[in-house]
């Protein structure tokens, strides 16, 4: 892109791989109870590693890169990755191999407009907002705005590689896998069909709503809304805690100094009080504000780590299950409209039929002034009614066709998203399964800790 | 009507002012006083007279030289000297003639008195509540409670007290006396007061007839008079130290050691908090408190519960903050905001966590009252625990009700007391000194560092070097003062004053962390019922639950693993709100009590360095008298050897003497219009010659100095006194004696303050030394106690959250 530099920050961060592999192991499983036909692989995907790039020639400034890790039994990712490298004469693939490239938001960008344009039917996950304002601010490139989008990248990626019908495609298999990545972005970028007519089309039709939703979409829509109201009052909740545990921990951190410095004041005291009563006492209290100003600044610690757990990660859990579920209701949407198309149609091809029906019975359906009208133009009025008739006929027939296409269509639509909704529903439950554990865990960890730490210091102190 | 007329009787009085050398005065006083007043006012006009005396002492040295005391707020520097003067008298009087008339009160008031208001007390406290309900009708009319048998029974006593003196001036009222101190002795358990009075009563007794008379009729007064005035009572020496020794014993029994006999043993416990109806009828929140006292009579442990408002518990503590100036008091939680009250009376009043606070801190208060020995010894504060006493009447009754306006002028340990002395000290007052000093001596950097020094004291940085610089310039008090530890004093302060600035911040870190764990405590209670809710809507679709591959059971366990994080929440919630009371309970207040205490403790450091300048200004004072009396005595020397030079030159030379002689017309001539004319002729003949050469010298003296003199037209030393040479024979033996008398009375009121500002340095030190152990006990108790809270709060959140976590992989 623009011109080359070798400086590259890293901002390295630790992941905890063994949660990882737990949940892909659920995803896998996931996926082989879908895809009952297919033999069934694992897909692990692991975004890691977030890196400031400064920009390549004529791009616009530097990007951060995210390093996506793969593993997988899936031959074919594997011979992609082989034959690259010239080596496709080795049979036994190394299945434990690690596939690792790099990919900036924007390829992922690319990668969910494919997947959109090649799977309707399926709820496509939600990538993370843009983020404008940070763009704005300069702010993308510090560590708590790459950290969060490292993590609901990946979350990305995992709900495709949960999802039986995304996780086979090619473009995915490309995308985790390619180092010609870049070439073949180009060169799709300028090809794709853009998205635009469809959002105009959908817009139009907005204000249509469907005349016979089946109780289904009902329930979902109804149980959909209140899900997102509550994820996003928690998401809000635990927003404004986070805030507080920084204040919190901060206010440790200070209390903790203000400790120290009152032991430093009794210890100063004890050296130079020579005649003080109770020597042995000053030690012993200089001594316990020690282990608990350590202890509260342990507390302090521990609460800023159970903090950017739940900033970096269960905050951007919550926001990318509420994008999820967008996401699912524009799937809904989309179910919608082609049920509106269809129920459109039906409403044409009654009117036609009517107007046909009239027709036959005489007078009923036409003008009477363009009757006059063509009377005194001396048409057969006879034969020009026949023709109409005909031609109505045919509209009719033309009609009848594309509504038993649009009903196959809506109806198909319709199975899929069903499908899709259940799909939703279980991700959704792995998912939450996921979040809380991780949270409950995190939890456990910090108080684990504390009373660790605490249990000392009491003992200390007796 | 009896203040009135004491506020009078100075006025009347003062004429004989001067001549008050005998106990005559006082008989021929209260004679003139006996019929429009109580009896009690003889004796002040009487102590009124001499402190009289004592002012015009002072008030001449006014006129004369540079006083003493001016630049201070001493009674007699001040103009309103008449109204504190005897207003303090009179509490003083008033109550130590009560205390006196108890032994003449016949025997059946005393027992119906005895069952009325004093119950289960111990019988040696008696003799204060009779002081009380006889100590002016006025008082006891306004205790609805216990007037009606008591005020009669004053008004019976008085006038039995009265017509005693006007009928019976003789054996019989002597009499009298025995039988019923006999049956006070009866009444007494304690065993050296009744030797006292046994002692006291022989001694009025033995005394002869004549000697009676005028005993009896003085008796109470001249006790009084005693007890309060030692010192004055010692220059007209009317009646045996013993009995003036007796009395005083007496006195200091009933007053500190009202009830030694029963001390408190375990921790007070305010059980119970509420609304109650206090003896008025009041409508108040009651504080319930609990004590323990074990009877040294019976060696049993009683329990002793009393309610007590909150409004009393305020006046006890302001009562010991004067009491005990010595001793840092214990804090109390602070008054309601008027302004709040105003907003929100009703509520105020009820507001339960108030209330549940002042319980809290009250027992605090009343605990490390209790830890303290001079409070816990106080009468006053064990009366306060005390059911039987209604704390208004305590309030009304001494020691309370004869406080000193100012401590400084009181002994400071025993602030009740004041002697004479103590009145005629200097009272500084750190802000006045400095602002109204007029320093016009050679003492001036000295004044000048004293009037520094305290106003320093409150900031303590350059207080050392003051003090330093103090000690290089005092050379004559260098060794009372390296008695003081000046270096312990100092070391101490600002040991305390680095715990001050170091836990003030520590307590606002405290409060702010306070806040926010409070508003992360909400926030988790609103998270554990949006989880709650979040549990609700995790149920699969209807169609989808009937197709699904997941199974029912896991969707359900999922539900629950929700509601239980969302119960952990709760938990969460739950447990830092218990945290948070801890940390107010166990933190917050033990703190802010702590630095209350540390406050507290600068008023004690004030008191002493008060002290230590009221000390100063005395020895400033002496050593300025001794300079004059010297300066004086000097010149008395010269003159008389030039005198004597002049005298045998006069007897050798005939010239010289009719020199002397004309010299002597022409002085008289001149002098004649002089003063100092008119106390010649007054002088006697035989030392006419003496005076008149001393004269003649004087005067050539005087106007060689006046030509000198002139340009400058002042003959004031920088002391603002006048040159001997200035002054005749007269002046100047007037004024050596003035001074050789105010030289004894400071000599007096040096070694009183001096014993005094050793007692306070003594009591200060014990009580700053106490501090700094209890500061760190404190410490010491929040680390363990918050310690505990914390490892509470987390061993709760851990089991909810493994509960949890368990749940979740369930699924």
């Amino acid at each position: 892109m623009t011109e080359p530099s070798n400086a590259s920050h890293k901002t390295p961060i630790k992941q905890d791989i063994s949660n990882t592999n737990e949940n892909s192991q659920d995803c896998d499983i996931l996926s082989i109870r879908n895809n009952k036909s297919k033999t069934k692989y694992i897909l692990e995907v692991r975004v890691s590693d977030p890196q400031k790039i400064h920009g390549d020639r004529g791009s616009s400034g530097s990007y951060v890169s995210y390093q996506i890790s793969t593993k997988t039994n899936n031959p074919s990712y594997h011979t992609s990755n082989f034959k690259n490298n010239q080596d496709t004469t080795k049979v036994d693939y190394d299945m434990d191999k690690i596939i690792v490239v790099h990919r900036r938001y924007s390829d992922l960008l690319l990668l969910q407009e494919i997947l959109y344009n090649d799977h309707p039917t399926c709820i496509i996950p939600p990538l993370p907002d843009k983020k404008v304002f940070q763009y704005i601010a300069g702010d993308r490139f510090s560590q708590r705005f790459t950290q969060k989008r490292c993590h609901s990248l990946q979350k990305f990626l995992r709900r495709i590689a949960c999802h039986p019908i995304l996780s086979e495609s090619n473009v995915l298999r490309m995308f985790l896998t390619s180092d010609d990545w870049e070439a073949y972005k180009k060169n799709l970028a300028k090809v794709l069909p853009s998205t635009k007519e469809e959002v105009t089309d959908s817009f139009m039709n907005a204000f249509k709503s469907v005349h016979n939703q089946s109780e289904e979409f009902v329930e979902v829509k109804e149980k959909n809304d209140r899900l997102n109201h509550t994820i996003i009052k928690l998401d809000k909740i635990f927003h404004k805690i986070i805030k507080k545990n920084d204040f919190i921990s901060e206010d440790f951190s200070k209390l903790g100094t203000n400790l120290q410095e009152l032991n430093d004041l009794i210890k100063r005291n004890q050296e130079s009080g020579e005649c003080n009563i109770n020597d042995s006492n000053d030690e012993k209290l200089s001594q316990n504000l020690k282990s608990f100003t350590n202890g509260i600044i342990q507390l302090s610690y521990g609460l800023s780590d159970l903090n950017k757990y739940l900033d970096y990660e269960y905050v951007v859990d919550l926001k990318s299950l509420e994008h999820f579920i967008d996401s699912m209701r524009q799937l809904v949407k989309l179910k919608d409209q082609k049920q509106i198309d269809y129920e459109e149609l039906n409403e044409y091809l009654t009117k036609a039929v009517k107007m046909r029906d009239n027709l036959i019975s005489g007078y009923g359906g036409t003008n009477f002034f363009t009757n006059k009208l063509e009377e005194m133009a001396g048409i057969n009025q006879e034969s020009v009614r026949r023709e109409k008739i005909n031609k109505l006929e045919n509209k009719i027939n033309s009609l009848n066709n594309e509504l038993e296409s649009a009903k196959k269509i809506a109806d198909a639509f319709e199975k899929e998203t069903l499908k899709e909704i259940k799909l939703f529903e279980e991700t959704k439950t792995k998912e939450l399964k996921e979040s809380l554990g991780s949270l409950a865990d995190n939890h456990i960890k910090f108080y684990e800790k504390m009373l660790e730490t605490w249990t000392e210091i009491d003992a200390n102190l007796k | 009507m009896s203040q009135s007329s004491i506020i009078d009787s100075p006025a009347t009085t003062t004429t004989n002012a001067n001549n008050n050398e005998s106990s005559n005065n006082i008989i021929v006083n209260k004679a003139s006083n006996r019929d429009n007043i109580v009896d009690k006012n003889p004796i002040i006009s009487v102590t009124s007279n001499n402190i009289h005396d004592d002012e015009n002492d002072v008030s001449d040295n006014f006129e004369y030289d540079n006083n003493p005391f001016s630049g201070t707020t001493h009674l007699f520097a001040s103009g309103i000297h008449d109204i504190n003067l005897y207003t303090h008298i009179n509490t003083t009087t008033n109550h130590n003639n009560n205390n006196l008339l108890t032994p003449t009160r016949p025997q059946y008031l005393y027992d119906s008195d005895h069952i009325d208001s004093i119950n289960n007390t111990p019988k040696n406290n008696s003799s204060i509540t009779f002081l009380k309900s006889s100590s002016s009708p006025l008082h006891s009319a306004s205790f609805p409670s216990s007037s009606s048998s008591s005020s009669s029974s004053t008004n019976l006593i008085n006038s039995n007290n009265s017509d005693s003196h006007i009928l019976s001036l003789d054996q019989p009222f002597n009499n009298s006396i025995n039988p019923i101190s006999n049956n006070n002795n009866n009444n007494n358990n304690n065993n050296t007061s009744k030797g006292n009075r046994n002692n006291s009563s022989n001694n009025t007794t033995d005394l002869e007839p004549f000697e009676n008379l005028s005993i009896s009729m003085s008796l109470p007064y001249q006790k009084n008079y005693i007890t309060n005035n030692p010192y004055i009572y010692s220059k007209d020496n009317n009646i045996t130290t013993t009995t003036s020794n007796n009395i005083k014993d007496e006195n200091t029994q009933d007053h500190n050691n009202n009830m030694s006999n029963s001390f408190f043993n375990g921790p007070i416990v305010i059980v119970d908090s509420g609304e109650y109806n206090d003896p008025w009828g009041k409508h108040a929140i009651g504080y319930i408190i609990r004590s323990k006292i074990i009877d040294e009579n019976t060696g049993q442990t009683i329990e002793q519960e009393v309610t007590r408002r909150y409004s009393e518990f305020y006046s006890l503590y302001q009562v010991l903050l004067k009491l005990l100036p010595t001793v840092i008091i214990p804090p109390i939680p602070s008054k309601h905001s008027i302004f709040k009250y105003f907003l929100n009376p009703i509520n105020a009043k009820n507001d339960q966590r108030i209330i549940s606070m002042r319980q809290r801190r009250l027992m605090a208060f009343l605990n490390h009252c209790n830890k303290i020995e001079e409070i816990q010894k106080l009468s006053v504060f064990q009366k306060f625990l005390n059911p039987n006493y209604l704390w208004k009447d305590v309030l009304n009754s001494p020691p309370i009700s004869v406080l000193p306006n100012n401590n400084i002028l009181a002994p400071p340990l025993n602030v009740t007391k004041p002697s004479p002395l103590h009145l005629l000290l200097p009272a500084p007052n750190s802000l006045n000194s400095a602002n109204n000093n007029t320093i016009n001596n050679s003492d001036n950097d000295i004044r000048g560092s004293i009037t520094t020094a305290t106003t320093t004291t409150t900031n303590n940085n350059n207080y050392n070097d003051i003090m330093n610089k103090f000690l290089l310039n005092q050379n004559m008090s260098m060794e009372s003062i390296q008695k003081f530890h000046l270096n312990d004093f100092n070391k101490l302060e600002s040991q305390i004053n680095q715990y001050l600035y170091s836990l003030q911040p520590l307590l606002s870190k405290i409060k702010n962390n306070k806040f926010h764990i409070h508003s992360l405590s909400s926030q988790f209670a609103e998270l554990g019922a949006y989880y709650n809710a979040l549990s609700l809507e995790t149920s699969l679709p209807s169609f989808a639950a009937t197709s699904s591959s997941t199974p029912l059971e896991s969707i359900r366990q999922l539900q629950m693993a929700i509601e239980k994080v969302g119960h952990s929440y709760d938990v969460n919630y739950v447990t830092l709100e218990i945290l948070i009371e801890n940390l107010t309970n166990v933190i917050e207040e033990p703190l802010d009590d702590l630095i209350k205490f540390i406050k507290d403790s600068r008023r004690i450091i004030l008191f002493k360095n008060l002290k230590f300048v009221q000390y100063q200004i005395i020895v400033n004072t002496i050593h300025r008298r001794k300079h004059r009396l010297n300066e004086l005595k000097n010149f008395d020397n010269k003159m008389q050897r030039l005198d004597m030079v002049l005298k045998r030159d006069a007897l050798s030379s005939p010239t010289i003497a009719t020199a002397i002689k004309n010299m002597n017309t022409q002085n008289k001539k001149t002098d004649s219009d002089d003063d100092i004319g008119v106390e010649f002729s007054e002088t006697d003949s035989t030392s006419q010659i003496i005076n008149d050469s001393q004269l003649l010298i004087q005067l050539q003296l005087q106007k060689s100095k006046k030509r000198l003199n002139k340009r400058k037209n002042k003959i004031k030393n920088k002391f603002g006194q006048i040159e001997p040479e200035f002054l005749t024979k007269m002046e100047r033996d007037e004024e050596i004696e003035k001074l050789n008398k105010e030289l004894i009375k400071l000599k007096d009121c040096e070694t009183l303050i001096h014993s005094d500002l050793q007692q306070v340095i003594e009591s200060t030190l014990k009580n700053l030394n106490y501090l700094l152990r209890f500061i760190k006990k404190t410490c010491h108790m929040m680390l363990k106690n918050i310690t505990k809270a914390i490892l509470n709060w987390i061993k709760e959140c851990l089991t909810t959250w493994h509960q949890t976590k368990a749940k979740i992989d369930c699924i």
